[in-house]
C-alpha cells in the first residue's frame, strides 16, 4: 500500500510540474514563431515549429498549407518595426495535448517598394503536443482597431 | 495483481470510447449554430468548453460567461449562421480544428449585421461530449 500511495504521490507531483512546464513551452515557441514571421523568417525554425498539417490563416481570410506558409514567409520581402509602447500579453488555455496562445501586436510595415502601412493585429495559435513537444496546428489571424 | 489488470482494463476501455467521431462532431458543430440562432442555453452550456475563448472579427475575445450575458441581455442576436464550406483540418481522438467561411446575420446593439467570415474552430472531446474550445473568425 505504501508503494501504491508514493507512486501515486509521484505523478501527482510529475502531472502538477508538467502543466506549467507545458505552459512556458507553449509561450516560449509562441514568442519564437512571432519573432520568427516578423524578424528572422528562418526557415529552419519555422520547419521546427509547424505540424504536418498547419493551416495558416491571415487576417484576409487566406488559409495557407504549411507549405505555403513556409514559403511565403521565407520570401516575403516586408520589414516590421514592432510598436513595444503596445504591451503584447499572451493568453494561453490549455486541453489535454492543445494549447491555444493568444495575442495582439503593433507593427509598422515597410514593403520592398518602400511603402509602408500599420499593422494591428489579433492572433490566435493553436499548439499541439505530440512526442513531447509542441507544434503549431493552426493559426488565424483578425485584423483589431 | 488483479487490481492491477483492472486498472489496466478500465483504461483500456476508456481510450476505446474516446474514439474519434466525424459524425458526432459534425453533429455537434450544426447544434451550436442552431443553439446560438435560438439562444439555446442549455444547449450553448453543454457545447461550449468551460475555457472557451471565442473571438469574433471586430477583435473582441469572449469567455463562456461573456458569450451567455450577451445572448441573455440581448446584445447580440444571429438570425443566420449559413457555412458555405466546413472542412475538419485535423482530428484525433481528444481534438480537431475546423475551418468554416461563413454568413452570419444579426443584430448588435440592436444594429443589423451581415458578415462573411472565415473561421478557425478547435473542439474538444471532454466527458460531455464534443466542446468548443477555441474560436477564431476574420472578415472575409
Amino acid at each position: 500500500m505504501k508503494k501504491i500511495l508514493s507512486i501515486l504521490f509521484l505523478s501527482i507531483s510529475v502531472l502538477g510540474s508538467a502543466q506549467s512546464k507545458d505552459e512556458i513551452a507553449v509561450l516560449s515557441q509562441s514568442g519564437t514563431l512571432h519573432n520568427t514571421v516578423f524578424g528572422s523568417k528562418d526557415s529552419a525554425t519555422l520547419d521546427g515549429l509547424f505540424w504536418k498539417t498547419l493551416t495558416y490563416g491571415h487576417s484576409g481570410g487566406k488559409v495557407e498549407t504549411r507549405e505555403e506558409a513556409l514559403k511565403n514567409i521565407i520570401h516575403n520581402k516586408s520589414s516590421y518595426t514592432e510598436d513595444y509602447s503596445f504591451l503584447k500579453r499572451y493568453d494561453v488555455s490549455m486541453h489535454d495535448d492543445v494549447a491555444v496562445v493568444r495575442y495582439s501586436f503593433k507593427a509598422l510595415e515597410k514593403k520592398q517598394d518602400g511603402s509602408e502601412s500599420q499593422l494591428y493585429l489579433g492572433i490566435m495559435l493553436v499548439w499541439i503536443k505530440e512526442k513531447g513537444k509542441w507544434w503549431l496546428m493552426g493559426r488565424q489571424a483578425v485584423k483589431l482597431q | 495483481m488483479k487490481f492491477l489488470v483492472t486498472i489496466v482494463l478500465f483504461f483500456t476501455g476508456l481510450i476505446a470510447v474516446a474514439q474519434s467521431d466525424t459524425a458526432s462532431l459534425k453533429n455537434a458543430m450544426s447544434s451550436l449554430d442552431k443553439a446560438l440562432l435560438n439562444k439555446d442555453e442549455k444547449t450553448l452550456q453543454q457545447l461550449l468548453h468551460k475555457d472557451v475563448s471565442y473571438g469574433h472579427s471586430n477583435g473582441w475575445v469572449q469567455d463562456k460567461n461573456d458569450i451567455l450575458a450577451d445572448f441573455k441581455s440581448g446584445k447580440l442576436l444571429y438570425s443566420k449562421i449559413e457555412n458555405s464550406t466546413v472542412i475538419i483540418v485535423a482530428q484525433n481522438k481528444k481534438s480537431a480544428t475546423v475551418r468554416t467561411n461563413t454568413n452570419a446575420e444579426g443584430e448588435i446593439d440592436h444594429k443589423a449585421f451581415q458578415l462573411k467570415l472565415h473561421v478557425l474552430q478547435v473542439w474538444m472531446k471532454t466527458k460531455k461530449g464534443w466542446q468548443l474550445f477555441a474560436r477564431q473568425s476574420t472578415k472575409l
